[in-house]
């Protein structure tokens, strides 16, 4: 059996669903709207064993053979974002307690919560991401506001971005956002070279590669206020073999990187996103990314 | 300077920092990420803050780790509905950090986790007993009450047991909870790490393990010991730098 954990709307777990669905896939949805009536007996000790019981299905941890796991911020749900403490409590403990299940079965798990820890520091695993063979931006992390400028000064162009795996617009410093630098004292801030090129993103599903390039007139094209056009491309094999192997050390079965290549044919890597919204860029290029990857996650329910 | 990464508003946070006195040991708190002077290029760290002072960072001779990650709650210096993405920040910030120094890191940061591998009750469990450690069954329901049994604490601190001084290691049970302990942290990568054991038929059981023993004051020489003598290393031409990074 294969088990999904996610949100009912969330158009990847709505793609892979549907997939399953197409391919005749025993398949047991734990919804977060549902959460309170979803049950979890967990026992550990060399094996996890115990029983998942969603609303009148009960099954056996041990007949799980797959885990796709997207979970939102349950507390943000819904009539859960004004339950009382207690019943936010219980949500919590039971969402850990999963996520601590996903951790140890012996089931494949698309992608373990353990192994995406990776991208909750970018600037980690920019360094994880530079012994892989890509370059990397020069990067500074500051609080000063004359770092900031001198960095600027040597690099001529600039962005600055999260650290976090909370997201962030990317956003290009401009002489409008001097009079903000003094609030830099926040936090330390995490500021890039503006690479110059044309990104690609790469979703990697075991070992398929996908990868389409995307024309934006905005620095992020995730926010693009014009029209974004993405293409199907093929990566080289050496690059699609980087990706691959990059995704394999992180511990990913499942991958979201974002590349830029520059004019003079060098590769550039941002980012490996642990739980990739894929269907923001199959939604143009067409690509059977849902499909691959629920055929991964039936692969794996089979060698269970 | 040993710097000590915590709360000022854990004590046992200020216990180590006194405990630690001799060695200029200093308290980074989240209030000092939050003034002018942080500077880190790549994977170099240049300058810091701690207890508000500027420092170099090559000025550090080690770093104790005491803190999990930086919560919303304790950035009352930042505005409210500021404070859950500042508290990501900073914490995605300091396991970045923390991993570049090339001064002894007791712990490094393991995933998110700023200070080592503090795993869930079950992770622990599944781990020890896929190595082959007598383990105490972890369960959902009911874990409030499966280990009312007395359990017996040890503290490793690299490879080397940390023992109050009433201790003695010589039974053939405290042998093996040494050895377990020394597997287990070794096998997580934490060079400190504290796991409890139960006594049953004479043979421990693993019960639960933690990056973040109680401050003891045996504790407090051991970690100024290791501190002292990896930075005597790192400074000594031709012995070799610590393998931190």
């Amino acid at each position: 059996m294969i088990a999904l954990w996610g949100h009912p709307t969330d158009y990847p777990m709505i793609a892979v669903r549907q997939a399953l669905a197409t391919m005749g896939a025993a398949v047991l949805f734990i919804d977060q709207e549902q959460i309170l009536e979803t049950h979890l007996d967990l026992d550990v000790e060399q094996h996890a064993t115990g029983t998942l019981r969603v609303g009148r299905e009960r099954v056996a941890l041990a007949n799980i053979g797959a885990v796709y796991l997207r979970p939102h911020d349950t507390l943000s749900l819904g009539a859960m974002s004004t339950a009382s403490t207690d019943v936010q409590s219980a949500a919590i403990e039971f969402e850990r307690d999963l996520a601590a299940w996903a951790n140890v079965t012996e089931a494949g798990v698309v992608n373990r919560p353990s192994a995406m820890a990776s991208n909750a520091s970018k600037p980690h695993q920019t360094a994880l991401i530079q012994e892989h063979g890509f370059h990397v931006p020069k990067t500074l992390l500051t609080t000063d506001m004359s770092a900031v400028k001198r960095f600027w000064a040597t690099h001529e162009r600039v962005i600055f971005k999260s650290m976090s795996s909370v997201r962030s617009v990317v956003v290009e410093l401009s002489t409008a956002h001097l009079a903000r630098l003094s609030d830099l004292t926040t936090c330390p801030v995490q500021f890039q070279q503006l690479i110059v090129g044309t990104d690609v993103r790469v979703h990697v599903v075991g070992d398929d590669v996908f990868a389409c390039t995307i024309e934006a007139d905005d620095t992020d094209y995730r926010y693009a206020t014009k029209c974004v056009i993405m293409r199907t491309c093929e990566l080289a094999a050496q690059v699609a073999n980087m990706c691959r192997q990059l995704s394999v050390s992180l511990g990913l079965r499942v991958a979201g990187i974002d590349l830029r290549r520059t004019p003079d044919g060098r590769w550039y890597c941002f980012e490996a996103n642990p739980s990739p919204g894929f269907t923001f860029y199959a939604a143009q290029t067409m690509q059977p990314i849902g499909a691959a990857i629920a055929s991964l996650l039936v692969r794996l329910d089979g060698a269970h | 300077m040993i710097v000590i990464v915590g709360s000022r508003h854990d004590p046992e946070v200020t216990r180590l920092r006194d405990l630690c006195a001799p060695s200029d040991a200093r308290l980074l708190s989240c209030e000092d990420l939050s003034r002018d002077g942080w500077i880190m290029r790549d994977t170099s760290p240049d300058s810091a803050v701690v207890e508000k002072k500027l420092i170099c960072v090559a000025d550090i001779d080690g770093i104790v780790v005491r803190r999990s990650q930086i919560y919303p709650s304790e950035l009352g210096h930042i505005i409210a509905r500021d404070r859950a993405y500042v508290a990501c920040e900073m914490t995605a910030f300091l396991v970045h950090w923390l991993r570049c120094l090339a001064c002894p890191v007791v712990n490094m940061p393991s995933g998110v986790c700023l200070c080592g591998p503090m795993w869930s009750p079950f992770a622990w469990t599944h781990h020890a007993a896929q190595m082959g450690i007598p383990v105490v069954k972890q369960t959902r329901h009911g874990m409030r009450d499966q280990h009312r049994g007395a359990t017996t604490e040890v503290v490793m601190l690299d490879g080397v047991r940390v023992a109050a001084q009433e201790d003695t290691v010589t039974s053939d049970a405290d042998i093996r909870m040494s050895n377990y302990t020394r597997q287990l942290a070794v096998s997580s990568g934490a060079r400190l790490l504290s796991a409890r054991f139960m006594l049953s038929g004479g043979r421990p059981h693993f019960v639960g393990a933690t990056p973040v023993p109680p401050v003891t004051q045996m504790l407090a020489r051991a970690l100024q010991v290791v501190i002292t003598q990896s930075s005597v290393s790192r400074d000594s031409p031709g012995i070799g730098a610590s393998n931190q990074k």
